[in-house]
């Protein structure tokens, strides 16, 4: 039984050796059947692990027969249960669907097969120099990935990330280095056990906690560190847009949760509720402004991370389960809206949101996958987004200005889905979108748009089944909330959710109604000529590569003295 | 870049004592400085120079790009193996299975000495790997 | 009294990889980063003994601590990769582009 917590490391690895050497002798379906088994086979192993882990026991393993101090041991309990089973789903939807897609090689599958290893690892580990390894594994696999379709945003997109990635995690060693320097032990439960003795206070301790959660916080889209990542999750390919947006940066985002619980450093994480509420706010705002597709879900998958973050900042047992919830419903339909655009991008060949418009009368099942994902999205009765958004609304009652962040996040967010909406309806001509048009300018653009509707290209029914897949999902996760919601909370937190809660009262409803209204009103505005101004100036605004270094930097040192006043003495 | 006569006989001379110096830097990796990694380094810079004195297209007539990304992958599986085995034998991962020596000589150390050998193989053949597909696009 | 002139190489590297133009030299300075950092883990951890810490019949002396080395060497082998990567990167960035300073191609980008 233990064993099987190894094994889940090693059968991705094992399966990336076979595309390795697949590449000599083996035909390409082979290797796309061994991917997708070894992810049903991790599967298979977390199923089977289920019973002990409901039962709230820890399962150990000590890799080598190195016992804790002088070892490395892996920990399964339920977070790191429900992360797994959260990631080996995500990534078993974006395989068949590059399955569908079909023009990927042996390469692609070898990395992608390294990413599930190196996700797993971090998941589980107990070790802290162990975490900072796979972390670089999992990093490296999506630099390539990223790079793989190998034009040159791609690979400028690429390249950004690796900059600010390597200096993120280069501030991540240094807190290691900081903190064996004080404890002298590198696993979690000995750092923790130390910690109480030395005492919470210590600032070179409290240095290295924030090196530590800045170098994680670069992969987990903080609001000053977030600057790679809408070019890197719009240029690259679309099953690995939806792995990356769906579980690496939640993944991360766990390795900071983990972190911060072991060593308990409650300043910090009111700290981060501050940086959730206001990553929230300015993504949906540049989000509004985008006219490509790909890259307003990446400014929307940075400001859903917002909620997740200021949620976990909140720190009551409420605010914990309904942040990991929001980590669930996310995935599901943020991977289920860059697949179903995935395929729009797919079957037309343009990214922008004018050019494609009007799909939904050729494409209704994906019309229809799409407008799942953006109803839960804008936190819709029926659907999964509802309920962690009502949820996560509830728990920031206590503290008024981050829930007035949130609330004006949602509402963005429902503009801007209304805006990417646009691509599956209308009938497809130009003329909302450009402030004059003349005649001919009408009548040509619309001949345009419909020429390219006729060379659309045909649609596998690869491609289709993950978003049916995930579209059902999106709704049973929100349709029974309170046993979803018992379970996270008894898996996390060893205990349930109090009695009186309830997600679908009257007050919640007319919340969700005020939000949609007050959201459509927005786009409304977005849309007239000056609101149009606004969101070109905003557009036009990119950082360079130097800037999103410095950007870092000085995010870290703004923590620092944060940390600092809201300590009192040095 | 014209290779000069003095540069071809010395490199010719040299290069086996360099992979003979990596090997041992390999194998004796648990008694002194030194071990897989480094071994491995040593020697692709072996392969290197002969990348650098011989000419590139000669030299990748030895040391194909086929047989380098073979050994490299045959290499990942047997460190799988080695592992693997460690489970089913010593139940861990990785796990010692073979006697331990005395301290000092180079049999001591249990399964060490494989691990070494096959981690440096495999840095080296990816080593080499990586400079000619990095020097091949350089020259066209 | 050391290890300010470990700090100074750390903040160097900082430095570089903001301010350099030029896209190779960002890549160096990323390397000076990750080697400074692992300068300041061994010297943290060398200051307990005098001798290497490898057993043989009997230990003569007090070793050295040898955790920080080993983890070196995964930092070490870890920037090789990210250098080897790095600079194929940046190959076929120079064959698109035709230059490696990253102000040019910006504004290249921001002109299309």
């Amino acid at each position: 039984m233990n064993d099987l917590i190894i094994l889940l490391i090693i059968v991705p690895f094992v399966a990336s050796f076979v595309s390795l050497l697949g590449r000599y002798f083996l035909h390409l379906c082979i290797v796309e059947v061994t991917s997708l088994g070894a992810v049903c086979l991790c599967l298979a192993f977390l199923t089977v692990l289920f019973p002990t882990i409901w039962e709230g026991k820890v399962i150990d393993y000590s890799v080598g027969g190195w016992v804790e101090p002088v070892g490395i041991s892996l920990y399964m309990d339920g977070l790191a249960w429900v992360t797994s089973l959260i990631g080996m789903l995500i990534a078993l939807f974006s395989l068949l669907f590059a399955r569908g897609e079909g023009k990927y090689e042996y390469n692609f599958y070898f990395f992608f097969s390294i990413l599930l290893g190196g996700m797993e690892g971090i998941i589980l580990t107990g070790d802290v120099f162990n975490m900072f390894v796979f972390f670089e594994i999992l990093s490296i696999a999506t630099y390539i990935l990223i790079a793989y379709p190998q034009k040159e945003k791609s690979i400028i997109a690429s390249f950004n990330y690796l900059l600010i990635s390597s200096l993120g995690m280069g501030f991540f060693l240094l807190g290691i280095v900081l903190l064996y320097q004080q404890t002298g032990v590198l696993s979690f439960r000995e750092i923790a056990r130390l910690v109480t003795e030395i005492g919470r206070d210590s600032p070179l301790l409290t240095l290295s906690l924030i090196f530590l959660v800045v170098g994680i916080g670069v992969k987990a889209a903080f609001i000053p560190l977030h600057t790679w990542l809408p070019d890197a999750h719009a240029y690259a390919p679309h099953p690995v847009s939806a792995i990356l947006s769906g579980v690496m940066i939640k993944v991360s985002f766990l390795a900071v949760w983990r972190i911060l619980k072991l060593l308990q450093a409650p300043h910090l994480q009111q700290i981060l509720m501050w940086v959730g509420g206001f990553t929230a706010f300015l993504a949906i705002i540049w989000a509004m402004a985008q006219n490509d597709s790909k890259k307003l879900l990446a400014y929307s998958s940075i400001s859903q991370m917002g909620f997740i973050i200021a949620s976990f900042g909140a720190a009551t047992s409420l605010s914990l389960a309904a942040s990991f919830y929001h980590i669930l419903s996310h995935s599901l339909f943020k991977s289920l809206l860059f697949l179903s655009v995935g395929v729009a991008i797919y079957a037309t060949g343009t990214r922008d949101i004018d050019e494609m418009a009007g799909l939904g009368k050729k494409m209704p099942l994906v019309g229809i996958g799409f407008l799942v994902g953006a109803l839960s999205v804008s936190g819709v009765p029926p659907f999964n987004g509802y309920v962690s958004k009502s949820f996560i609304s509830t728990s920031l009652k206590g503290h008024p200005f981050v829930h007035f962040l949130i609330f004006l996040a949602s509402v963005a967010t429902v503009a801007s889905f209304t805006k990417l909406s646009r691509i599956f309806r209308g009938r497809g001509t130009k003329e909302d979108t450009i402030g004059n048009s003349h005649k001919d300018e009408k009548n040509l653009s619309s001949n345009y748009i419909s020429a390219r509707m006729d060379h659309m290209k045909v649609v596998s029914r690869g491609m289709l089944i993950p978003l049916i897949v995930l579209s059902l999902l999106c709704l049973i996760t929100g349709i029974c909330p309170r046993t979803l919601a018992g379970a996270i909370s008894h898996l996390l937190l060893g205990k349930g959710l109090k009695p009186a809660l309830l997600v679908y009262s009257p007050s919640q409803l007319a919340n969700s109604v005020f939000i949609l209204g007050s959201g459509l009103v927005l786009y409304l505005v977005a849309t007239s000529s000056k609101g149009k101004k606004v969101l070109t100036y905003l557009r036009s605004l990119r950082f360079g590569l130097n800037n999103s270094l410095l950007l870092i930097v000085v995010g870290f040192i703004i923590l620092v003295i944060i940390n600092w006043m809201m300590r009192g003495f040095h | 870049m014209k290779e000069s006569e003095i540069v071809i006989m010395i490199s010719r001379k040299l290069a086996p004592y360099i992979l003979l110096f990596g090997l041992y830097l390999i194998s004796f990796g648990h008694l002194s400085p030194g071990g897989g990694f480094q071994g491995g380094v040593v020697l692709a810079s072996g392969v290197i120079l002969l990348y650098l004195s011989r000419g590139i297209a000669c030299t990748q007539r030895t040391f194909t790009e086929k047989k380098l990304g073979l050994a490299e992958a045959w290499m990942f599986f047997f460190f799988l193996l080695m592992g693997v085995s460690g489970l089913i034998a010593g139940k861990y991962f990785l796990g010692n299975f073979l006697p331990l020596g005395k301290a000092g000589k180079v049999p001591s150390g249990g399964f060490i000495f494989f691990l070494n050998l096959i981690i440096g193989l495999k840095v080296g053949a990816g080593i080499t790997l990586v400079c000619s597909c990095l020097f091949k696009t350089a020259k066209g | 009294m050391p290890i300010y002139f470990v700090i100074i190489l750390i903040l160097l590297g900082v430095w570089g990889m903001v301010k350099k133009d030029n896209l190779i030299k960002k890549v160096i300075s990323l390397n000076i980063f990750n080697s400074s950092i692992v300068i300041l883990f061994v010297y943290l951890g060398s200051r307990t003994g005098s001798t290497a810490p490898i057993m043989e019949e009997r230990m003569k002396g007090v070793a050295v601590d040898p955790l920080p080395q080993a983890l070196t060497l995964t930092a070490i082998v870890i920037g090789i990769c990210l250098t080897a990567l790095a600079l194929s990167l940046i190959l076929r960035i120079y064959q698109q582009y035709k230059t490696l300073s990253i102000s040019r191609i910006e504004k290249s980008i921001r002109n299309e």
